[in-house]
């Protein structure tokens, strides 16, 4: 059986415990506070992100250098690994893709890049199923496939608090329509084309939850679901959230998450979402 | 001698009169309202949607019949305005439609396009009610059919179209509970009556008569009477005698060739306030408020001809409306032109075209994405050609309109017909529903599928209104008297009290349920925001659990527009 082994990224923001039992190797984005520079998950926590967040600090992201990304996969080579399948954020988001591509050309050991079209657990989902897939013993072009069916069937939903880090950070996509509003109104997004792009939106947050739930029933009607529900530092919304959806989704699986500064830095605190496909 | 055919010239004739003696009954109309609210008008829009049906008709000298009456028609969908006029409008191109290709027109011509008239317009109305002018106009075209077949002259056929029209408006109250109740016969059908009896009038031979008593001018006597009383006692009103800072409302088109938006924007901007140019390179509607009417109709001159000026004194407007306890024609500045969407520069692919009136509706709208606002609503029906300037002053291939006024979605669906554009009428029936529509909108994807989220997004809230009562009704569970504030909910009036804040509380404790979770408060000009805020701290006790929201409106005549979800 060949040894295939999954490579994500910050930006996929999956449980630490998860990704150490399922061998997911995942490589920083680097996390800038003015001239202060930290490594998502490795030298910076989430609780002091969002702590600094919102005591008013910004924060920007740059993607690994495909140095970060070479180093990883170079060790995966001497552990023994015959492929790595490595999955990223979105290329229309991020160039943390163009970084492991070049790294991919520059190891002996065969990386298949995958863009995965979206970000946080739209991410991680897809590295999760790979993973699995891998310790099932599917060879690499069965997984690749499965990727792509994940990443074509998928769904991501989610509100933010404010624009105003999509905004700031230049990924606000087509969502810029939704901007400039005197109500108080909470946006609901998804991903498309690799973009942030518009749902609609809600008259305050309470609104928000429950249209984002009335979609999710909607779109998932009676099949199984694999399920994600992410929050920007938002636990007990998302806890509340995750038990409406299983009192109203049949539910294959659900994993909680936190956005983590790498995601966190450009959808802000308070947001609150899910990502989901058929089992 | 009476006219042995229908001609051209007499048809313009005959059309001015009609419409003359319509004019100048209007007022009698309007006060026909089954509501004992401030907003009838329908007579104003039934004259309007005459006028502009007269002015596309012009002289029609040498014109065959057929092709004038097509010309009126066609006036008449640009201009109609309301319900009423958009029905009225269908009655004349039905009427029209019948006297295709003819020269001049004999009795029974006449007759079959009473009947065309009437089956047009029964079509266009989507689920026809009987006891409203499409009865009206059917006992006109029924009674016109059986006159022609017993070889009546043009005036036998004339004379029983207004017999039967008259009968039939004597019977709208037994057909509708409503008129019943409200004791009054419908106002478009009395509308219809006296654009007849002015044509008849004019075919016998006889000058427009000063207005006689009918069927339904005494109840329309008491009516203006309790209106002016409740004007008179009503503290806080929305008539204004307050100086008006411009004094001439100024409209008119200009036709010519490159004519450049934002120059003529640019140009009339120092010239006063509430402006509003829309239009393409070859058409462009401005509307102004100026002390200096001459100068902003020299900007139109200087690039292209003028059509269809009209400069309006409005001091003296709300001199007359407050001397007749009826409301104003209040101001409205109108939208700004279209922006390219949101940002970067990237093209709508559905824009969005919304009625409102007041600036604070208008600032709302705007944020969340309206292109134009078109000013206008219960006291102020915008015209189908004021909605199609307004649809295509729209950057985008497809545009969602939000009439915002169950009076103004008939005109909404007519400018449809009238424009290039592919237009999706949102039937919003409240400025708040528009609000709740718009929360579903995107700019892009596929724009029916869009409008028909709006629509889903805009029934998800229930809305009220609190306005005051112009006169005594016992029409509803509850008795109302003049200068009372009252609650509508859905087109009933569901509370009434003596202060708007009361009003509200009451509409409030109707519609709130468990399941809500947000009550917004939208307050008209004529209230302080103190009140308002009091209002809301008084729901947020009565409701702990919905969050309350103030915002302000700015709208005339109704203190408060309320939503619930």
């Amino acid at each position: 059986m060949a040894d295939i082994r999954v490579v994500t990224d910050s930006g996929a923001d999956l449980p630490k415990d998860l990704a150490a039992e399922l061998g997911i190797r995942i490589v920083p984005l680097t996390i800038h506070f003015g001239d202060e520079e930290r490594r998502d998950g490795a030298d910076l926590s989430t609780d002091e992100f969002y702590r600094r967040l919102r005591a008013g600090e910004m924060s920007r992201t740059t993607q690994p250098a495909p140095a970060d990304f070479e180093a990883v996969y170079r060790a995966l080579q001497e552990e023994g690994a015959d492929a790595v399948i490595s999955c990223h954020l979105s290329s229309a988001m991020s160039g943390t893709m163009q970084s492991a591509s070049i790294a991919a050309q520059a190891v002996d050991v065969p990386v298949h890049v995958v863009d995965t079209r979206s970000a946080s657990m739209g991410n991680g989902l897809v590295a999760i199923e790979c993973a699995r897939l891998a310790r099932a013993g599917a060879g690499v072009e069965e997984i690749l496939a499965r990727a792509r069916d994940v990443i074509a069937r998928q769904r991501i939903l989610f509100m933010v608090d404010t624009l105003e880090y999509l905004q700031r950070n230049g990924r606000i996509g087509r969502a810029q329509a939704f901007l400039g509003g005197l109500l108080n109104v909470k946006p609901i997004l998804t991903v498309e084309d690799g973009v942030v792009a518009p749902l609609e939106r809600a008259r305050g947050r309470a609104k928000a939850v429950s249209r984002l739930l009335e979609r999710m029933v909607e779109e998932a009607g009676d099949t199984p679901q694999r399920v994600a529900v992410m929050h920007g530092d938002a636990p007990a919304e998302a806890a509340e959230l995750a038990v409406q959806i299983r009192a109203r989704v049949p539910v294959a699986e659900l994993i909680t998450a936190v956005l983590g500064p790498t995601v966190g830095t450009h959808a802000g605190p308070g947001t609150l979402g899910m990502v989901f496909y058929p089992a | 001698m009476a006219p042995r055919r229908l001609t051209a010239d007499l048809f313009v004739e005959l059309m001015g009169a009609g419409a003359a003696f319509l004019e100048q009954r209007k007022e009698t109309v309007n006060s026909l309202n089954v509501f004992p609210v401030p907003d009838g008008d329908t007579g104003t829009n039934m004259a309007l949607t005459l006028a502009s049906a007269r002015r596309e008709l012009g002289t029609a000298a040498g014109l065959p019949l057929g092709q004038a009456a097509q010309r009126m028609a066609r006036g008449a969908l640009l201009g109609a305005r309301g319900n009423s006029g958009v029905i009225l409008s269908q009655f004349l191109r039905g009427f029209a439609q019948g006297m295709a290709g003819l020269e001049s027109a004999g009795p029974a011509d006449l007759a079959g396009a009473f009947a065309a008239a009437t089956e047009t317009a029964y079509r266009a109305v989507i689920k026809p009610v009987e006891g409203t002018m499409l009865t009206v106009g059917r006992g006109a075209s029924q009674a016109a059919e059986r006159a022609a077949q017993e070889g009546k002259d043009l005036e036998g056929v004339l004379q029983a179209a207004v017999a039967g029209a008259k009968e039939a408006l004597e019977r709208t109250p037994s057909l509708l509970p409503v008129l019943a109740r409200a004791g009054v016969v419908d106002a478009g059908g009395q509308g219809l009556v006296y654009f007849l009896e002015g044509i008849l009038a004019a075919v016998r031979g006889e000058a427009a008569a000063p207005e006689m008593p009918s069927g339904a001018t005494t109840s329309a006597a008491r009516i203006l009477e309790a209106a002016a009383e409740a004007a008179g006692v009503h503290a806080h009103g929305p008539i204004t005698h307050e100086f008006v800072e411009h004094r001439y409302c100024t409209e008119f088109l200009i036709r010519g060739q490159n004519l450049d938006l934002d120059e003529i924007q640019a140009l009339l901007a120092p010239l006063g306030d509430s402006l509003l140019v829309v239009g393409d390179s070859e058409l462009v509607k401005v509307h102004v408020h100026t002390n200096h009417p001459g100068r902003a109709l020299e900007v139109g001159t200087a690039r292209g001809e003028l059509l269809e000026v009209s400069v309006a004194n409005m001091q003296e407007q709300n001199r007359i409306a407050a001397a007749h306890g009826q409301p104003q024609d209040v101001p409205v500045a109108p939208s700004q032109p279209p922006e390219v969407a949101a940002g970067n520069g990237v093209v709508k692919g559905i824009g969005v075209v919304a009625v409102a009136q007041g600036e604070g509706w208008r600032k709302l709208l705007e944020s969340l994405g309206v292109d134009q606002v078109v000013p206008g609503g219960q006291t102020m029906n915008p015209s189908a050609a004021e909605l199609v300037a307004a649809i295509e002053a729209v950057a985008a291939p497809e545009v969602v309109v939000l009439p915002n006024n169950s009076n103004i979605v008939f005109t909404a669906r007519q400018a449809v017909e009238l424009t290039e554009r592919r237009v999706h009428v949102v039937p919003t029936r409240t400025a708040a529903a528009g609000v709740a529509a718009m929360m579903a909108y995107t700019p892009e994807g596929d724009a029916a599928a869009v409008a028909k989220t709006m629509s889903e997004a805009a029934e998800r809230v229930r809305t009220a209104e609190v306005t005051y009562a112009v006169r005594d009704s016992e029409a509803w569970d509850v008795a109302v008297r003049a200068g009372d504030c009252i609650a509508l909910v859905g087109g009933s009036v569901r509370a009434v009290a003596q202060d708007p804040e009361s009003a509200a509380m009451a509409a409030l404790r109707e519609l709130v349920s468990d399941d809500d979770s947000l009550i917004s408060i939208y307050y008209g000009e004529d209230v302080e925001p103190s009140a308002a805020e009091a209002l809301a701290e008084e729901a947020r006790r009565a409701w702990p659990d919905c969050d309350v929201e103030v915002y302000a409106g700015g709208q005339p005549v109704y203190y408060y527009v309320l939503s619930v979800e």
